[in-house]
């Protein structure tokens, strides 16, 4: 195989950030002592791996994918959504839409959020909107709506995150 | 009201397996046929252990008259004749109990058998609890089934069995897929020099296959894309170990070309033990246990994707 994007499992031609990001996760991934890959290769194919890896970043960055790194544009004080001024929403009943309304009033973008959080715009965005399905299981689903609730200085969070947990009890589920 | 509109449509067949004995496959797959159940899906639970099977004390139920040995046997003739309700509403078992000790790998013909009546059960989802190992049968069981889930834990033992179990899946998909796409005897030349060429993954094998037969390569990728695993993480006891299953779904996305979705983690929690004591479904005893709601999750996001099966 000796296409560096496709050692490292990228579409040809992605940045440099991207390439890098791929390259420190697999050479965590096939560390000597990483548990995740215990036993699915011998020690020899395990060096051969890494040294493939490596070749293949090195290449990447030798070769210089001369195209800037893309940011989306956007003009500075754009905000994501209108204002809104209407009452909360229950946060016994709707955990999910309490914490979209009160980020919204205090001004905060999912971007801003996401960058004291640490958890990612899509995934604030699943955990305002109630998306049941797409929320991650609850172990982590807890820690990052007691962290959300956290930023925002929601009274109390624990609450809040039981509060969201119950939505996925079946009592509240679908039906 | 979903179970009215899925009454129509054939079942849903999952298999819970991994190759270790003891990491909660039949705890898992016990409780998430209740979670099913109390959504008002239709469930069919089946102890596919056939060398141990224990799923009926799991749900409440003492070792019924009717099981898998009634078929082997041919006192029954058909796999409906031995489910026996569990009075969880919507929830119905298939047990393996006393089966016979020759049973673990029965007649080919016979499993054969076994597998059309699994998908033809008149149920919304058909739930196989798999034995350890990577017998035959597990394996079949595993990859004829629509959901083919793999439960780990956090231990280097129970890691090990499990990618030995991928593997075996994984190669006896691939030999049925390389007959299935008529290719020549080079591809199966390829497969036997896989090392002597230096090929060094199952991704890289089948790229090589598809050097050599640009067509047949591409019947072969396309059948293995299919095989989609999913993964559950059980008995998690420190933080670290939450970054176990996306990593492991690098390493198989990586090293077999297989995309392997990562479901979720599954906390220690004695109440599962305290259960199994009481006989009870831990859903039931402890419904709010991080067991139960680990369980609520896992089942909500293998529904998700179901309904999205349905549309295939
Ligand atoms: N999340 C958990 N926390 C604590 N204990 C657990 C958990 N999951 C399973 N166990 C315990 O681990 C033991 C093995 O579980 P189980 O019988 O479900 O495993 P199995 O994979 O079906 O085993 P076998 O391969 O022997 O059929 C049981 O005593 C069960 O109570
Ligand atoms: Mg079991």
């Amino acid at each position: 195989m000796n296409d560096p994007y496709e050692v490292l499992g990228l579409a040809r031609g992605v940045g440099l950030m991207e390439a890098e990001r791929a390259y420190q996760r697999l050479r965590e991934l096939y560390a000597e002592d990483s548990l995740a890959t215990y036993a699915l290769l011998g020690s020899d194919e395990r060096r051969e791996r890494l040294n493939a890896i490596e070749q293949a970043f090195r290449e990447i960055v030798a070769t210089g994918n001369q195209r800037p790194i893309a940011f989306p544009e956007r003009p500075e004080n754009m905000s994501d959504e209108p204002e809104e001024d209407g009452p909360l929403p229950d946060p016994v009943q709707h955990p999910g839409l309490y914490l979209g309304r009160l980020r919204r009033r205090t001004g905060l973008q999912l971007r801003d959020l996401a960058e004291r959080t640490k958890i990612s715009p899509s995934k604030l965005e699943n955990i305002e909107q109630e998306r049941l399905a797409q929320l991650p299981p609850p172990v982590y689903l807890r820690g990052f709506v007691l962290e959300y609730a956290r930023c925002l200085g929601v009274p109390d969070p624990r609450q809040l995150a039981e509060n969201y947990l119950r939505l996925l009890a079946p009592a509240h589920g679908e039906q | 009201m979903e179970s009215a509109v899925l009454k129509r449509r054939p079942s849903r067949v999952w298999a819970v397996g991994g190759g270790k004995g003891g990491v909660g496959k039949s705890a898992i797959s016990s409780n998430l046929g209740v979670a099913l159940a109390r959504r008002g899906y239709r469930t069919v639970l089946v102890d596919a252990d056939l060398g141990g099977a224990n799923l009926h004390t799991m749900v409440g139920v003492p070792a019924p008259s009717r099981s898998l040995t009634e078929l082997f046997t041919r006192a029954a003739g058909n796999l409906s004749e031995v489910i026996v309700p569990t009075g969880i509403p919507n929830l119905d078992l298939i047990s393996g109990a006393h089966a016979l000790l020759d049973m673990a790998n029965p007649k080919h013909l016979q499993k054969q058998k076994i597998i059309r009546q699994l998908f033809t059960l008149d149920a919304d989802i058909v739930l196989l609890d798999l034995s350890a190992g990577t017998s035959f049968t597990t394996i079949d069981f595993f990859l004829a089934a629509h959901e083919p889930i793999v439960v780990v834990i956090p231990t280097p033992t129970s890691i090990e069995n499990a990618y030995h179990f991928l593997k075996a899946a994984f190669y006896r998909r691939l030999k049925g897929a390389i007959v299935r796409s008529g290719a020549g005897p080079l591809v199966d030349v390829a497969l036997e020099q896989k090392l002597a060429r230096g090929i060094r993954s199952p991704r890289e094998l089948i790229r090589h296959i598809t050097e050599l037969d640009a067509v047949a390569g591409a019947a072969i990728a396309g059948e293995m894309t299919r095989l989609r695993p999913k993964l559950i993480v059980n008995q998690i006891r420190r933080q670290e170990e939450l970054t176990l299953g996306e990593q492991m779904a690098d390493a198989c996305r990586d090293f077999f070309g297989v995309e392997m979705n990562f479901l979720g983690g599954i906390h220690n929690d004695d109440r599962v033990v305290y259960s199994i004591q009481l006989k009870r479904p831990a859903l039931e005893a402890y419904p709010h246990s991080p067991f139960a709601m680990a369980i609520e999750g896992l089942a909500l996001r293998l529904l998700a994707q179901h309904k999205e099966g349905d549309n295939e």
